[in-house]
């Protein structure tokens, strides 16, 4: 495959997969966060069919010619498997994208604390979310709401107590 | 011109073989396809007790010469073929021939 045609794939994509076996080339696409937790689910639900599960999500990823990829995995199945194939170096980074985007909200929604106006901030920008993977003001503006709600439950859970034992 | 042996045709008939001789009988196996494998390792999840025998049973699919003696030499020598307790049979080198050698990088 050209350098040029990885290039226009690379700037249609972001970063690629790039499998080179037998004088063929495939190319994958990075997996999302939610076709990750998918592919965990159906791997949970039925582990016998690993293999094809690995394959069906490595096949959604594809943005080069099916016929090629048909072909690497005709002659070579095992390239495509969970363990040190494609499926499994796929699946690893959507997770670490996950966990990087996770760690910087909650450091977000932390630092926070000490400001007001990113607090603000996030919970303009949870109030305003629609769907969709949630930016990390979107996703700090929702721990700061969990957290809120959870130091309302402690307060509720405090005036129950004072209120019971009033009672007695 | 000489005609090719057995092994440099079934070589040329399934591009890439295990050959394996025990007590001087030679047995050539072609490469597991995707669906022998998935079924193979569909039955390892549902019975890990049996990994050796089904291990043991898809090498003798995947046998395309020396058939005759499989069942023999698989009772005398079953590690040879299934592998375990670290060592590897010929079911590890069709694995291996699954795999391949890519080359895999992410830029």
């Amino acid at each position: 495959m050209a350098p040029e045609e990885l290039d226009e794939l690379r700037a249609r994509h972001g970063p690629l997969t790039i499998v080179e076996s037998e004088g063929r080339t495939v190319a994958f696409r990075a997996m999302t966060a939610a076709e990750a937790l998918t592919l965990q689910t159906r791997l949970r639900a039925t582990p016998e069919l690993a293999l094809t599960i690995a394959v069906e999500a490595c096949r959604a990823c594809l943005v080069t010619l099916p016929a090629d990829f048909d072909a690497m995995l005709d002659a070579t199945p095992l390239v495509f498997d969970l363990e040190d194939g494609v499926c499994g170096r796929l699946a690893k980074a959507a997770s670490d994208a996950a966990a990087a985007e996770v760690k910087a909200a909650v450091s977000g929604w932390r630092g926070a604390e000490r400001q007001l106006g990113r607090t603000a901030q996030h919970l303009l920008a949870f109030q305003a979310y629609s769907g969709g993977p949630p930016t990390a003001d979107e996703l700090a503006g929702a721990l700061a709401v969990a957290e809120g709600l959870d130091t309302l439950r402690g307060l509720f859970k405090l005036h129950y107590s004072f209120m019971k034992a009033l009672a007695r | 011109m000489s005609t090719p042996g057995p092994i440099e045709a079934l070589k040329a008939q399934h591009k890439r073989i295990v050959v394996c001789e025990i007590e001087g009988h030679v047995m050539v196996f072609k490469p597991l396809n995707r669906a022998k494998l998935q079924d193979l390792k569909k039955a390892i999840t549902g019975k890990p007790e049996h990994a050796l025998e089904l291990s043991i049973n898809a090498c003798e699919f995947c046998c395309v010469l020396g058939v005759e003696r499989f069942k023999e030499l698989a009772d005398l020598y079953p590690i040879a073929f299934g592998g375990s307790y670290g060592s590897p049979g010929v079911i590890d080198h069709l694995m291996d021939l699954a795999k391949g050698s890519p080359s895999i990088r992410t830029e």
